[in-house]
Parts: C-alpha cells; sequence; structure tokens
C-alpha cells in the first residue's frame, strides 16, 4: 500500500461560503492517519462542521487542498470512491435513517455501491453487531431509543467499510446512557477496526477519549495536539471561547488558590487522588 | 394559584386502537410563578409529551392541565395559550422559513398589534439575550449561520413573544460554553426580573444542578422522582439504573467523601464544591502545623 493511501490531508485549506465573506475556515494545515482518533471542538461559528464537510467532498475548498487516500476531493470523478472511505454521522439521527426496518437501513448503503446479495448480508451482519442492535434487525427504527438511532446511523455508515468516520455532535441530544453507548462503541471502532475517527463536540469530556485534540477559533485551527497538551493552555482554551473539562477546570482553580495540584490533570480519578494526597 | 397545574394527567397516543401506547401516566404537578422546573428522564420517558400539553398542543386523555387557570381541553383557550406558553422544541431551527435574522425574531411580535418601534426594540432585545449581536445577524439568512448560532435564534425568536411560561427541550445542545451562560443568565433573569416560569428540559445534569428549583424525574412516563436537585441528586445508584446520571460536582464529592475526604456540602455546582474542599484543605493544614 502507498503511504498516500493512508491519511486526509489539508494543505492551506480555506472555504468562502459567499465571495467577499470572510472565510469560514482559514488556511487549514493538518493530517488525519488511519486509526487515529481526533476530537474537534470550538465555539458556535467556528468552522467545525465546515471543516469536517471538506472530509468528503460535502464542500470543496475554495483554497488549497484536500486529499483523501491520495484523492483531491476537487475531482469530480473520486467523489464517490472518496464517501466510500469517509462516513459521515451527524447529530440529528431521525434525519439519517431511511428504512422501514433497521437492517433495511443499514443496507441502504451497501445497495447502492451494487454489490452482490451476500456481501451485502455479510456487511449488515457485521455492522449491526459492531454496534450491537443485532436483536433490533427486523424492527422500525423509530421504536429505538435515542442513543439506538444513532448507532444505527453509525452502523449505516460503518456498512460501507470506510476508512474514517466523521461524527459532528453526534451525542448532544442523547441522554447520558445513550451518550455513554455511542462513545464506548467510538473507542470500540478504533480499537478492533482500527478506524480513524474525528468527533466534534461540545463537551469536553469527550475529547479526553481522542488521541488529538482540534481547536477551531474564527475558522482557524489553533491547536493539534494530545487533550493534557491542549487542557494546559487554559488561555488558549478561553480565547477559543472553551472551557476546559471540569475536573482540569477544579484543579486549575485549586493550584490557582496555592494548593499543590499538578498541572497534568484531566479526569475525574486523577483529581480525587491529588486532593487525597494533600 | 400555580401557574401549572396538572391533575392526574394521563396521555395516550392512538388511543383505542391496537397500537395504544401510554406515554404519560398519574402526573401531578403544580408550578409556581417564577419556579425553574427541570424535566429529566431517559429518552422515550414523556417529557416532550408533557411539553405539549402544556400549551394544548396536546390535550390529556384523562385528568385536566391548567395554565394560569385555562383548562387546555377547552378549544376558545387555545390561542391565549399559545401566547402565554412558548414552546422551544429540539431541532427548532428547522422551523425558519424567513428570509433573514430580524423577520424570523420579529414574526411573533409582529403578529401582536405593535408599533415597529416595539418590534424592533423586543427583536434586539431577544437577539442579545441569546448571546447573538443585532447588528451582525439581523440581515442575515439564518441558514447562512453556524448549528448553534441557528439554535440561538430559535430561542430569540420565542423570546420576542414574551411569554409568562417557557418550556425549552435541550436549549443548549450544540451550544458553545459562553452561548450556553448567556442563555442560561437571560433565563435566571426573566425569572428574577419577570417571574417568568421555566420548565427546562434536559439530560445536562450539571445544568440542573445550577438552574432547577426543583426537578421532576420521569421513567416510562412515570414520575421517578420529585424534589430539588440536592435531594435528586443523593441518589447517584438509582438515577443511574434508569440511565441518567449526576453533575460533576455531586461525583466528586461522593468519591472524595469514599477516599476519606468529608465534605459536608449539598452543593452541587463546580464551585460550592471548590469553597468545601478549600477549607477542608485549609482546617487540615491548620491541624497538621499545630501538632
Amino acid at each position: 500500500m502507498k503511504e498516500a493511501t493512508n491519511f486526509i490531508s489539508f494543505a492551506g485549506v480555506s472555504h468562502y461560503y459567499n465571495e467577499g465573506d470572510s472565510p469560514a475556515i482559514n488556511n487549514i494545515n493538518a493530517v488525519i492517519r488511519r486509526g487515529e482518533f481526533i476530537a474537534v471542538v470550538g465555539a458556535n461559528g467556528s468552522g467545525k462542521s465546515t471543516l469536517a464537510r471538506h472530509m468528503n467532498a460535502l464542500l470543496l475548498p475554495s483554497r488549497g487542498k484536500v486529499l483523501v487516500n491520495g484523492a483531491d476531493t476537487r475531482d469530480a470523478e473520486k467523489t464517490v470512491d472518496i464517501r466510500k472511505h469517509v462516513g459521515m454521522v451527524f447529530q440529528n439521527p431521525d434525519n439519517q435513517l431511511v428504512a422501514a426496518l433497521v437492517e433495511e437501513d443499514v443496507a441502504f448503503g451497501p445497495e447502492n455501491l451494487g454489490l452482490d446479495p451476500d456481501e451485502i448480508v455479510l456487511r449488515v451482519d457485521s455492522a449491526l453487531t459492531a454496534v450491537g442492535l443485532s436483536e433490533f434487525r427486523n424492527k422500525p427504527p423509530h421504536l429505538l431509543s435515542g442513543g439506538q438511532k444513532q448507532r444505527l446511523a453509525i452502523a449505516g455508515a460503518l456498512a460501507m467499510r470506510p476508512d474514517y468516520l466523521v461524527l459532528d455532535e453526534p451525542t448532544a441530544m442523547l441522554d447520558p446512557g445513550g451518550r455513554k453507548e455511542v462513545l464506548s462503541l467510538l473507542g470500540c471502532l478504533k480499537k478492533e477496526y482500527g478506524m480513524a475517527l474525528v468527533l466534534i463536540t461540545h463537551l469536553m469530556e469527550e475529547t479526553l477519549l481522542a488521541d488529538r485534540v482540534w481547536v477551531m477559533s474564527g475558522g482557524a485551527l489553533v491547536a493539534d495536539d494530545s487533550p493534557r497538551q491542549v487542557f494546559r493552555h487554559l488561555e488558549l482554551l478561553a480565547e477559543a471561547g472553551l472551557e476546559p473539562a471540569p475536573a482540569v477546570m477544579l484543579a486549575a482553580r485549586l493550584r490557582r488558590a496555592g494548593w499543590d495540584v499538578p498541572e497534568h490533570i484531566l479526569t475525574l480519578d486523577e483529581l480525587v487522588n491529588s486532593i487525597c494526597r494533600l | 394559584m400555580p401557574v401549572i397545574t396538572m391533575e392526574d394527567v394521563h396521555h395516550a397516543y392512538l388511543k383505542g386502537t391496537s397500537l395504544e401506547t401510554h406515554a404519560l401516566q398519574n402526573i401531578n404537578l403544580e408550578v409556581s410563578e417564577g419556579e425553574i422546573l427541570a424535566l429529566a428522564g431517559p429518552t422515550g420517558s414523556g417529557k416532550s409529551t408533557l411539553a405539549m400539553l402544556l400549551n394544548g398542543l396536546l390535550v390529556p386523555t384523562r385528568g385536566r392541565v391548567l395554565i394560569n387557570g385555562l383548562d387546555t381541553r377547552q378549544k376558545k383557550y387555545r390561542r391565549e395559550l399559545w401566547r402565554q406558553v412558548g414552546l422551544v422544541f429540539q431541532y427548532p431551527e428547522y422551523q425558519f422559513f424567513e428570509e433573514n435574522v430580524f423577520k424570523e425574531v420579529a414574526f411573533g411580535p409582529s403578529n401582536m398589534d405593535l408599533t415597529p418601534a416595539e418590534i424592533e426594540q423586543r427583536v434586539t432585545h431577544a437577539l442579545k439575550n441569546v448571546g447573538l449581536d443585532p447588528e451582525v445577524v439581523r440581515e442575515r439568512s439564518p441558514w447562512s449561520l453556524s448549528g448553534g448560532q441557528r439554535r440561538r435564534v430559535a430561542l430569540a425568536s420565542i423570546l420576542a413573544n414574551r411569554p409568562r411560561v417557557l418550556v425549552l427541550d435541550e436549549p443548549t445542545a450544540g451550544i458553545d460554553p459562553a452561548g450556553k451562560r448567556q442563555i442560561f443568565k437571560t433565563i435566571k433573569k426573566l425569572k428574577q426580573d419577570e417571574s417568568i416560569t421555566v420548565i427546562l428540559i434536559t439530560h445536562n445534569m450539571d445544568d440542573i444542578a445550577s438552574m432547577a428549583d426543583r426537578v421532576l424525574v420521569l421513567e416510562r412516563g412515570k414520575p421517578f422522582f420529585m424534589g430539588t436537585p440536592a435531594e435528586v441528586f443523593a441518589d447517584p445508584p438509582g438515577l443511574r439504573s434508569i440511565g441518567l446520571d449526576v453533575p460533576f460536582a455531586a461525583e466528586l464529592k461522593h468519591r472524595l467523601n469514599t477516599n476519606g475526604v468529608p465534605l459536608q456540602t449539598d452543593g452541587l455546582t463546580i464551585d460550592g464544591v471548590e469553597k468545601e474542599i478549600n477549607s477542608y484543605l485549609r482546617s487540615k493544614k491548620s491541624v497538621v502545623s499545630s501538632q
């Protein structure tokens, strides 16, 4: 396998929705490698969704270029291929479900690829197993809970066997149980399938699962680092209109009050341990 | 007199058919003027059905709902109910139909016999209240805004109607921290200055902790728990058993307690727990240094 077929790259990418407007994303340079989990955070209007939509040619760069496994997204002949490689899941699962039965919904994408029926069955089975919805295969999607519907939307994307899965606030409308279902599924997709994940979220706790966090601010990518590193730069987050995860925030406040709480704290467990040691 | 009264309210969808589903059962509730009542519960627990019962979009299949004494079953009160009770649903931005943000937010007030100056004032005020700059957004198409900004416009368009009861279904999902602070500040201000009654439907337990006077937890259409946030969050296992959670601060307090750090507080916010930790650490150090 050639090296160029293993990543999505952004080179000097800007996007203008209208001529004369300020760019929605501005001079983005970044790479997503296979098997990486990237969380994208940023204030409303910072360009997160615009950025995500460039990853499967839903939007094309006004300047610069996006390569998906070596294919330029501006090349219309490659669009179908690119969308096979890059799956997308959005905030509202109800808008993404198309069929009367769960299994038909998952089969929708593969059927449109013109695959042979045996292969379709195989893909539907494995996608439903991966998201834990096999027992619901003959149910209508509207009877599922929010978390289950969103897992079904993910199954639909998985059945396309993508290399990359881009999720735009998939947990925003879910209850805590549904959110946990989706997040643990993401962890599993990365681990067991080596799939690259791009998760757009407003919940800082969710970014802790990622290998890297991208911080968007005013259309620019202002940080691209591990969660631990990104959360050390509280000023940068504040400038981007964001708040750190609650454990990080409380640790910082205790430090400011003069207590010897280490800077690297990210999680509740770490915070509890460090307070107990004081 | 309570602003909202629900007496033995039941609601069944497709009643009398083989597909009859009981969305709500045995709901008895009184909400006073200026109260913020949070409605929590897992997906499918009946929260949205309850919301729709509050302005007559749905009427109970048993029992009754009174809003300021108006029985929602009576058709003649419909218009008055719609005026008094502002509902902001999930994905409110799907209902946009005007060409620019100003017209979108002005739609309600424009149908209320107000002067252009009053309409202008209401729109500007409502946009500011959701953290949007009226000058920047007024001429823009609602569809040219980002997801979170659209949601704020939708909220502004309800606020501009000046309802007496505000029903908000996940008002801050998809909204950034600054926007969320602004929206919550606005809700608290409306409560304080104008005694608006608020029903806040949310999955976010931290928001409940910081905003609500009382919480009604629903489970499969039935009341599961009713009380203050402190009372509700005192039972993490119970909440987890129905797919809910406790706020970060409550979890932290619980974990510190089990690790031998005795926090007394029933504070459920980060601010409250921070104070408590500070004073615990100070007293611990002073004991150590005096020995």
